[in-house]
């Protein structure tokens, strides 16, 4: 039986049916309590005291420090009893980050006395927003997905036919990036868009840094998205899944030898079997035959007290044929039939982590495969490389204060085939015609290393930091300072400010000596950012943050580079073009010469304003921003709107828990995208068509977005876990959004290229 | 096609397939509904040292039939060979053109009143900006590739539309200016459009057709205004250069918007057939215009009769 047959049945049989395991249910299992017990009277740690929350139980060691992990998030109570001292009952709020909760024990003679610091300290770093596995469960318009989540936060542009991509405080998607557990994933979703390439139920968090991050990242000078893993749960196995229109999935977590946790997930998609008994057969008709999988792996022992041990594989593969009817099945599937497009890649990363009484330390080498290949009747371009890195990070707590240093070291072997039209460039007309065969392998490494502080002098934190880096490709150091300053202005409100310059390396496909320049060199930002969260009462907080970034030495295609086609979008394409070469540049490449004498700018306001309440939550997301590019001064010197730039973008989005059912709705109203209207037509008699003249270079802007979307969740709590029934549907209303223009042969009729219509996503989720 | 072209390929045509392709919309590009300046022809399509070109246009109107220059206000410029010409207006305007003068419906333009008003640029060498090397003459057992860069001509004309208001059409050609001797190539001639294998000759009396029928039709180039050319094949084999025909109708429903023609090494003709649906009544006018590799262009009319 394939195994596009045996794993949806085998998911579907499991979430309808349950896996059978004894037990009470368990919370969310996702929080962090640490602190330190000490004597009231002598100020002495107090080693050995228990220290519970629910069902969770630890003791202190001789420094008195503990560490609860798998707590709920929320208001929790804590619980501690020592021989001789009073016991301590101490409510707790666990954030997001944990909770630090150092409780002081009074002898057991004598009036309490309980010092409890239950706040997280402020953190320097300009505000992230963050959103937990479980919201991203319920969130409206998501499908369920991780990353898709995430335009419903501040900064994030809608990208056009809900593809992928992170257009964050508007810079390119290429000069994002996201981290899954300090390693950088290549690409986020199958096939552009369909899903993301790691099941949110595996997730922990997802911060978003749209800007101004810290110098512990590098080689990006957009936002970066860190992704946190959760480690499996260790008291008995489990066994969940999930079943939707386009894929099932199954995950397990159990305990592992030394008492460690497994956690093994694996989803594949049916799409492929959907459309070959959907689509019409016979002469001239299109076999599509897209398919993904995923798969992740993770062991972990210890704790950060005794050393913790995470051992990490992940995989995504992605394969899309368009082949012909007429070509007979088997040979539809050859490598060399029709249009074939495959993107794969793996990473096993193995983590350590310890703290060593005021030092924590944390080392992580990876390595990896990958594949990106487009071919047409078996030629095209082919990508495969074996990239590897390592992470270590020391932290040395110094009282209130804080340094930190690490490496990031990230490189390997890439090999690269292409066969087509080189770049048109210096020694290369437009219009020659000519076929280049290039097959080339390189070894390269960017090198990188940090060091930060964290200096609180009273009610502030002064966090500067260094980075400097190497890169391989371009055979550059760069230097990178940055600084964050965060203040406590009162009890409920803390004042963000961050300042950073940011490089980033051009790719391997943009110094290629045939298809793109080897002289080029990296492009940089300077991002600046000030804000002020507001946490008001009755669980809502408003975050006001407002972003100015310019950019310098960004890659421009200067043979066309004063054309429509590199600034941005014909009037053939009216944008789209343009708009899908900034999505696809970073995994496929841009095959063009260019040269690092581009700049941007960008500047705006976000603000998040986010209420939650026993049974609801909601949110009102807005930015307003304007991103902006130019061309190659020799030949523009003009200021053009960025493709995905959108001055205004505002996200309403609740949901509300009714009995058993959960409903949720997201209204997303966006900017249309700028566009290059006509400007004129003229008859090509040699083509004997007509040909548009381009009028200003995206000075019409599309209609605006609208968009609202559904979310049903049903859920029935068990014994055995949770089956929950969720009915997503987006676009709910069937809007026809425009996102793209489009027009008759002699450009006399304008028409819109709708964007997607109604579109449910229906699953059953078992959860144990 | 290079990686970026594949890639972006495939992520257009899923995108397209999801949203609604464009297409030509209610009326095709085959569709005759109003004024057009369907070709402007060049003979000969290219231009050697010294040597001159006699051009004109076929502008016509919504019944399909041909507007005098005169008529249709019609205008012809030459643009520099030195620069592209991507906008008409803006890159060969008045002040960037060489106005060229119609006797009649002819205009006649000299390459060495394009060189006077344009010269080339200091930077120019011997192999041009386009082009390999090559004598360009006819020597076998192929002819050979000449030097040449493309010389704009722009067409304008103003024509009054069937409901009174007038309508500007622009059209570009672009012919072949070399500083080879000897290149001489023809313009294609079209001696009869095939309907059901039926030859009819253009200029003849109406081609009956049952109303609403279906016919095949193909178009046969005239072999004697054909150039000789190599084939793909190796070795390779000298045949008539392959023509592509479009085609345009007033009325009725063409298959294709183009046709080509061909022909082996024994000069016997390969010709693409499409389909012609008639109107349910009245009368059409089709216009065929033939294009070869070289840029030389020529065209026909034939009248269909519905009856």
């Amino acid at each position: 039986m394939s195994p596009r047959i045996w794993l949806p049945l085998a998911a579907l049989a499991l979430t309808l049916l349950g896996a059978v395991a004894p037990g009470a249910a368990q919370g969310t299992g996702r929080g962090r309590i640490g602190g330190v017990v000490t004597d009231a009277a002598t100020g002495a740690p107090v080693p050995g005291a228990a220290v519970s929350v629910g069902q969770l139980e630890t003791t202190t060691d001789d420094a008195g420090r503990f560490e609860l992990t798998g707590t709920d998030r929320g208001p929790v109570e804590l619980i501690v009893i020592a021989d001789g001292f009073e016991v301590g009952l101490v409510p707790v709020t666990v954030g997001r980050r944990g909770a630090t909760a150092n409780v002081t024990l009074t002898p057991a003679a004598g009036a309490e006395i309980i010092e409890v610091e239950g706040r997280a300290p402020v953190e320097p770093e300009p505000y992230t927003y963050a959103i937990t596995g479980d919201e991203v469960r319920t969130l409206p318009g998501s499908g369920n997905d991780a990353l898709k989540a995430l335009q419903s936060l501040p900064g994030v542009a809608r990208v056009p036919f809900g593809l992928g991509g992170l257009v964050l405080r508007g810079a390119s998607p290429r000069d994002s990036s996201v981290y899954l557990d300090g390693i950088e994933v290549p690409i986020l979703y199958h096939f552009g868009g369909l899903a993301s390439f790691y099941p949110s139920t595996l997730l922990d968090d997802i911060d978003l840094q749209s800007g101004s991050f810290g110098a512990r990242w590098g080689r990006t000078q957009g936002g970066v998205v860190v992704l946190t893993s959760r480690p499996g749960r260790a008291d008995r196995w489990r066994v969940g899944s999930e079943v939707s229109l386009i894929d099932a999935s199954l995950r397990a977590e159990g305990p592992a030898p030394g008492h460690g946790a497994w956690t093994l997930g694996l989803r594949r998609s049916y799409v492929d079997a959907i459309l070959a008994a959907a689509l019409p057969s016979g002469d001239g008709a299109l076999t599509l035959a897209p398919r993904y999988w995923d798969g992740q792996l993770r062991y972990d022992r210890g704790t950060a007290a005794t050393g913790q041990l995470s051992a990490m594989l992940f995989f995504s593969d992605d394969l899309l044929r368009f082949a012909s009817a007429d070509v007979a099945p088997a040979d539809a599937m050859a490598d060399d039939a029709g249009l074939r497009y495959v993107s794969r890649f793996a990473r096993a990363a193995v983590r350590y982590q310890r703290q060593l009484a005021a030092t924590d330390l944390s080392v992580q080498p990876w390595v990896g495969l990958g594949e990106v290949a487009v071919t047409l009747d078996g030629e095209g371009t082919a990508r495969r490389y074996l990239p590897m890195g390592v992470r270590a990070d020391v932290t040395r707590h110094v009282g209130r204060h804080e340094i930190a240093a690490g490496v990031d070291v990230q490189g390997g072997r890439a090999a690269f085939s292409a066969r087509g039209q080189p770049a048109p460039g210096p020694g290369v007309a437009m219009d020659e015609p000519m076929e280049v065969a290039r097959a080339t392998t390189r070894w390269d490494a960017d090198v990188g290393a940090w060091t930060e502080g964290q200096l609180r002098v009273g009610p502030a934190v002064i966090a500067p930091g260094l980075r400097l880096d190497r890169y391989g490709l371009s055979d550059e150091w760069v230097l990178d300072p940055r600084l964050a300053y965060a203040q406590e202005l009162t009890a409920a409100a803390t004042l963000r400010a961050a300042i950073g310059r940011y490089h980033q390396p051009p790719l391997f496909t943009d110094v290629d000596p045939v298809y793109g320049n080897p002289r080029l060199t990296s492009s940089a930002a300077t991002q600046t950012s000030l804000g002020v969260e507001v946490r008001l009462p009755a669980d809502a907080t408003v975050a006001v943050t407002g972003f100015a970034s310019s950019s310098d030495h960004l890659p421009v295609d200067v043979v066309t580079g004063a054309t429509p086609a590199a600034a941005g979008g014909t009037s053939d394409s009216g944008g789209v073009g343009s708009i899908t070469g900034e999505l696809t540049d970073d995994q496929f490449g841009a095959y063009e010469y260019r040269e690092s004498v581009g700049r941007g700018r960008s500047h705006g306001v976000e603000v998040l304003v986010k209420r939650t309440g026993p049974r609801w939550v909601g949110w009102l997301s807005y930015t307003w921003s304007r991103s902006e590019r130019t061309g190659d001064p020799r030949q523009d010197l003009g200021w053009r709107p960025y493709v995905l730039d959108q001055p205004h973008v505002l996200t309403a989005l609740g949901t509300t828990t009714l009995g058993r059912w959960q409903l949720g709705a997201r209204l997303r109203f966006a900017s249309g995208n700028p566009y290059t209207p006509v400007g004129g037509t003229y008859y090509d008699s040699d083509a004997q068509r007509y040909q548009a003249v381009d009028g200003a270079i995206l000075s019409s802007r599309l209609p605006a977005f609208v968009q609202l979307d559904l979310r049903v969740d049903r859920g029935w709590q068990r014994p055995w876990g949770t089956l929950k029934l969720f009915l997503d549907v987006q676009n709910v209303t069937n809007r026809v959004n425009p996102e793209g223009v489009s027009y008759n042969f002699d450009y006399t009729e304008r028409r819109y290229t709708r964007g997607l219509p109604v579109f449910p996503s229906l699953g059953v989720e078992y959860t144990p | 096609m290079t990686g970026r072209g594949a890639a972006l390929a495939a992520a257009l045509a899923a995108t397209l397939v999801a949203a609604g392709c464009a297409d030509d919309g209610p009326v095709p590009s085959s569709r005759i509904a109003g004024p057009r300046l369907l070709a402007i022809a060049a003979d000969p399509p290219v231009l050697g040292p010294g040597g001159a070109t006699s051009l004109r246009a076929l502008v016509v109107d919504g019944d399909g039939d041909e507007v005098a220059a005169a008529v249709a206000r019609l205008t012809l410029r030459a643009c520099s060979p030195w620069r592209p010409i991507q906008d008409p207006d803006r890159d060969c305007g008045p002040d960037a053109s060489l106005p060229l003068a119609l006797d009649g419906e002819v205009a006649r333009l000299d390459a060495d009143a394009v060189l006077a008003r344009f010269p080339p640029p200091p930077d120019l060498d011997g192999g041009g900006p386009i082009g390999g090397g090559g004598d360009g003459g006819d020597a076998p057992p192929c002819p050979a590739a000449y030097p040449h860069v493309e010389l704009a001509v722009v067409a304008d004309a103003t024509v009054p539309g069937d409901d009174g208001v007038t309508v500007r059409l622009t059209a570009i050609k672009r012919l072949r200016l070399t500083w080879v001797d000897d290149v001489v190539r023809t313009v294609p001639r079209i001696s009869a459009l095939l309907i059901d294998d039926v030859p009819v000759a253009p200029g003849t009396s109406p081609v009956a057709v049952d109303a609403g029928d279906e016919v095949v039709v193909a178009v046969r180039p005239a072999p004697d205004a054909l150039d000789r050319t190599c084939d793909g094949a190796q070795p390779p084999a000298r045949v008539l250069e392959p023509v592509r025909i479009h085609l345009y109708a007033t009325a009725g429903d063409l298959g294709a918007a183009s046709v080509d023609a061909r022909h082996d090494a024994a000069d016997v003709e390969q010709l693409d057939t499409t389909t012609y649906v008639a109107p349910m009544a009245g009368a059409a006018v089709l216009w065929a215009v033939a294009v070869d590799d070289d840029g030389g262009i020529g065209w026909a009319r034939f009248d269909v009769a519905v009856r």
